[in-house]
C-alpha cells in the first residue's frame, strides 16, 4: 500500500550562505557526536512549521499557498532532497516527479541519454528499458530534438522531457510543482490526461497557483501560509479558504502600504494602484462631490456632485468603471447625459443586482466627463467578491442554464441545471 | 561476500558507467587527436619524473633501477593523492547530482573514479611493461603489489571523504590539506628513499603514504616489507570504514541540503 504520513514536520533555513555553513556544522556535529553547537549567531527563517497530513494510494492532494508559503520546501522534504529538522515522515513508495524545472538533467547530454540514465538508475530492467525510452520519446513530443543535447532545449522542452520521464517511470508518489505551467496548452492537457489516468495507482501531490487545475485534479488540499498548515480539507473548501482568507488578506496588506501623496483634497481616497491614475478633480468646474459603494450580492453606488459655472450646452457623462487588480477594466456603467439643461447638481444611486464578477478584489472608480474632457476621476471604493470554492474560468460568471439531453441504455434523461 | 554485497549496495555501478561514458564523450569532442591526449596525459607526470631519474638528477635506490623506482612511486603517489583530494572536488564537480536521491551519497563522492581508473590503467600498463622487460616479476609479487595498492587506495579514499566533509564545513581546511599534501611528496619515498635516522624511522611507520608506496613497490621487486606496520594500517582502515559508513548515512541529508 502506497502511503505518505507526515507528522509535525518542521524545517527552517539559514538565511545566507555563511549561516548555511554554520547550520551545516551544527547539523553534522549534532548528528555525529550529539554535540549541540551554539547557534546564537545563526539567523534562520522558518519554512515549514508543524505540518501533518496523511495521503494514501489513489488520493491526489493539492498544496496551495502564496509564494514563500513553504510549498516547495515541503515537496523537497517529501522527495528526500532535504531533511526535516524535526517531526516524523513515513513514506511507503518511491517518490519522484518534477520539483524544479529540468532538475537533475545533464545539460551536455541528449534527451534520450538523460532518459536512459534516469531509467537505469531507477533499476528499470534492460528488457523494459527500450519501452520506457519509447514512451518518453512519444510523450515528450520532442521529435528529432530528443537526440539533441539538453542545453539546446527551451524551458518548455525541458519541462516536457522532465514530465515525460516522471510519468513514464515507476514512481509511486508523484510530485508536480507547477510542472504544467510551462509548455503549450495541448501539452498541458496531455499531462493532465496522463495524471488522471495514473491517479488511481499513485499518490499525486500537486502544487499550482491555478485553482481551476487544482480543483479539477485533486480531491483534497491543504493550504500553507508562512510555513503553517492553516487549512486541510476537500479541495473546494480549501480553495475557498485560500481565495477568501489568504489572497484577500494579502491584498489588504498591500493597501495599507504607504504610497505617494498626490495632493488631493482631505477625505478623498488616494490612488492605490497606478491603473487608477490619473486622479482628477477640476476645482474650476467641480464644487463638491461624494460617492459610496455598498456591496454584497449586488452592488449599490450612491453618488452626488455639484458643478461650478456650468455651460448649458455641454453634455455631462457619468460612469463607474470597475477594475481588477491587474488593471483590466471589467466593465463600466455609464450614463451618457446625466444632467439636463441648466441643472448643476445631481445625486442618485447606481444599482447592479448581478455583477457576475469572479472571486477577487476590484476597484470602483467614479468618472465625470464634460464633453470629452474628464473633470472628475476618483477611486471611490473596493468591491470584494468572496469565493465559494467552485471552479471559475475567465473574467465573469454569466447567469445561465443548461438543457441537457443524455441517454443511458434505452432510457432518455432530460435534465435542467 | 558481505563486504562485496555492502559495496554493491552503496556503489551504483550504472552511475559509474555513465560517468565513464560522459568522460569519453567529452574527450571525443576535443577533436581528432583525442585518443592520443587520452593516453599521453596520464603518463606525462610519471614520465617527467622518470626522466629526472634517467638523467641521474635524483638519488637512486641500489636494488631497483632508478627510473622504475620513480615511475612506480609516482604512479602510486598520484593514485593515493587523488584518493585523498578528489572527493572534495567531486562535491563541486557533481553538485547538480546531489539533488537526486536515487544516486547514493557515497557514489557521488566517488563519481570521479571511472575517469581516474582509466588513467591508472595506462600508467600501470606502462610501468608493468617496463618492469617485466627490465627485471621480470612473479605472480606473487604482482598480487602483493596490487593488493597493497588497493588497500592504500581505500585508506586514502576514506581519509579523502573525511577531508571533503570537513572542507564543506571549513573551506580553508581543503587549502591546508592541499598544501601539506604537496609537501608529503618528498617524505613518502616517491622519488627517493628516506634516509636512515630516528625521525625518518617514525615517518616510515606513521606516514601512510610511505607505508603503502614503499611496501607496494618493494613487494613488486621482491624486496622485504614490514607486514606488521601494514597490519596496523589495515586495522586503522577497518575501523575507519566502519565509522565512515555510519557517518555518511547521518550527514548526507544535511550535506545534500547545503548543496542545493
Amino acid at each position: 500500500m502506497i502511503r505518505l504520513d507526515l507528522s509535525e514536520v518542521k524545517k527552517q533555513y539559514a538565511i545566507n550562505s555563511a549561516d548555511k555553513r554554520k547550520k551545516l556544522r551544527k547539523d553534522i556535529f549534532s548528528n555525529l557526536f550529539g554535540i549541540a553547537k551554539s547557534e546564537h549567531d545563526v539567523q534562520y527563517r522558518s519554512a515549514i512549521n508543524g505540518v501533518s497530513f496523511t495521503v494514501s494510494q489513489g488520493e491526489s492532494m493539492a498544496i496551495i499557498g502564496k509564494n514563500g508559503a513553504g510549498k516547495s520546501t515541503l515537496l523537497k522534504i517529501i522527495a528526500g532532497n532535504i531533511a526535516a529538522d524535526s517531526g516524523s515522515l513515513l513514506i511507503e513508495g518511491k517518490v519522484g516527479g518534477l520539483i524544479e524545472l529540468g532538475a537533475g538533467l545533464d545539460k551536455m547530454r541528449t534527451g534520450r541519454e538523460n532518459a536512459r540514465e534516469r531509467a537505469t538508475l531507477l533499476n528499470v530492467s534492460d528488457e523494459d528499458l527500450a519501452d520506457f525510452i519509447d514512451q518518453i520519446d512519444d510523450f515528450s513530443e520532442l521529435g528529432e530534438q530528443f537526440d539533441d543535447p539538453i542545453n539546446t532545449y527551451s524551458s518548455g522542452m525541458k519541462a516536457r522531457l522532465g514530465f515525460a520521464i516522471s510519468v513514464s517511470l515507476p514512481f509511486d508518489i508523484m510530485i508536480c510543482d507547477e510542472a504544467l505551467s510551462v509548455g503549450d496548452a495541448n501539452f498541458s492537457a496531455k499531462c493532465l490526461a496522463k495524471i488522471n489516468e495514473l491517479k488511481s495507482e499513485r499518490i499525486f501531490l500537486f502544487v499550482s497557483h491555478s485553482m481551476p487545475t487544482v480543483q479539477r485534479f485533486c480531491n483534497r488540499a491543504i493550504v500553507l501560509d508562512k510555513g503553517e498548515m492553516v487549512y486541510s480539507g476537500d479541495v473546494s473548501s480549501a480553495v475557498a479558504f485560500y481565495e477568501n482568507e489568504i489572497l484577500n488578506l494579502a491584498v489588504a496588506k498591500i493597501e495599507k502600504a504607504p504610497h505617494g501623496e498626490r495632493g488631493l483634497a482631505v477625505g478623498v481616497p488616494k490612488a492605490k494602484y497606478s491603473f487608477l491614475e490619473p486622479i482628477i478633480i477640476n476645482s474650476d468646474k467641480i464644487e463638491s462631490w461624494s460617492a459610496q459603494v455598498e456591496n454584497g450580492e449586488s452592488l449599490d453606488v450612491s453618488w452626488k456632485f455639484s458643478l461650478k459655472n456650468r455651460s448649458p450646452d455641454h453634455v455631462f457623462r457619468l460612469g463607474f468603471p470597475i477594475f481588477s487588480l491587474k488593471g483590466e477594466m471589467m466593465f463600466s456603467c455609464t450614463n451618457e447625459n446625466i444632467l439636463d439643461g441648466n441643472v448643476d447638481r445631481a445625486s442618485g444611486r447606481l444599482l447592479i443586482p448581478q455583477h457576475g464578477l469572479n472571486p477577487g478584489l476590484y476597484q470602483v472608480v467614479m468618472a465625470l466627463h464634460e464633453g470629452m474632457e474628464p473633470i472628475l476621476r476618483q477611486h471611490i471604493g473596493e468591491l470584494k467578491v468572496d469565493s465559494c470554492g467552485n471552479p471559475y474560468f475567465g473574467l465573469y460568471h454569466v447567469e445561465h442554464s443548461w438543457l441537457v439531453d443524455a441517454s443511458a441504455n434505452k432510457c432518455g434523461v432530460r435534465r435542467e441545471n | 561476500m558481505g563486504v562485496v554485497k555492502a559495496l554493491l549496495y552503496i556503489m551504483n555501478w550504472k552511475f559509474y558507467q555513465q560517468q565513464y561514458n560522459n568522460f569519453l564523450h567529452a574527450q571525443r569532442r576535443q577533436g581528432g587527436f583525442w585518443r592520443l591526449w587520452l593516453t599521453v596525459m596520464p603518463l606525462v607526470p610519471v614520465l617527467a619524473y622518470a626522466l629526472l631519474g634517467l638523467l641521474k638528477l635524483l638519488p637512486s635506490d641500489e636494488q631497483v633501477p632508478r627510473y622504475l623506482y620513480i615511475m612506480i612511486g609516482m604512479t602510486l603517489w598520484l593514485l593515493l593523492s587523488d584518493a585523498l583530494m578528489k572527493p572534495a572536488s567531486s562535491i563541486t564537480r557533481y553538485k547538480g547530482y546531489f539533488i537526486r536521491q536515487e544516486i547514493g551519497f557515497f557514489t557521488l563522492l566517488t563519481a570521479w573514479l571511472p575517469e581516474r581508473m582509466l588513467a591508472l590503467l595506462m600508467q600501470i600498463i606502462l610501468c608493468g611493461s617496463l618492469v617485466v622487460y627490465e627485471v621480470g616479476v612473479t605472480l606473487a609479487n604482482v598480487t602483493a603489489f596490487l593488493l597493497l595498492m588497493l588497500l592504500g587506495f581505500v585508506l586514502f579514499h576514506l581519509l579523502g571523504l573525511i577531508v571533503a566533509i570537513i572542507s564543506l564545513m571549513y573551506p580553508n581546511f581543503n587549502n591546508f590539506v592541499t598544501t601539506i599534501n604537496r609537501f608529503m611528496l618528498f617524505v613518502s619515498g616517491v622519488i627517493f628513499p628516506l634516509p636512515d635516522g630516528e625521525i625518518t624511522h617514525y615517518l616510515q611507520i606513521a606516514n601512510p603514504y610511505y607505508v603503502f608506496i614503499d611496501s607496494a613497490r618493494s613487494s613488486l621487486f621482491g624486496i622485504h616489507i614490514e607486514w606488521e606496520v601494514i597490519g596496523i594500517w589495515i586495522l586503522v582502515l577497518i575501523v575507519l570504514s566502519g565509522a565512515l559508513m555510519s557517518m555518511l548515512q547521518k550527514v548526507s541529508p544535511s550535506i545534500r541540503e547545503f548543496l542545493q
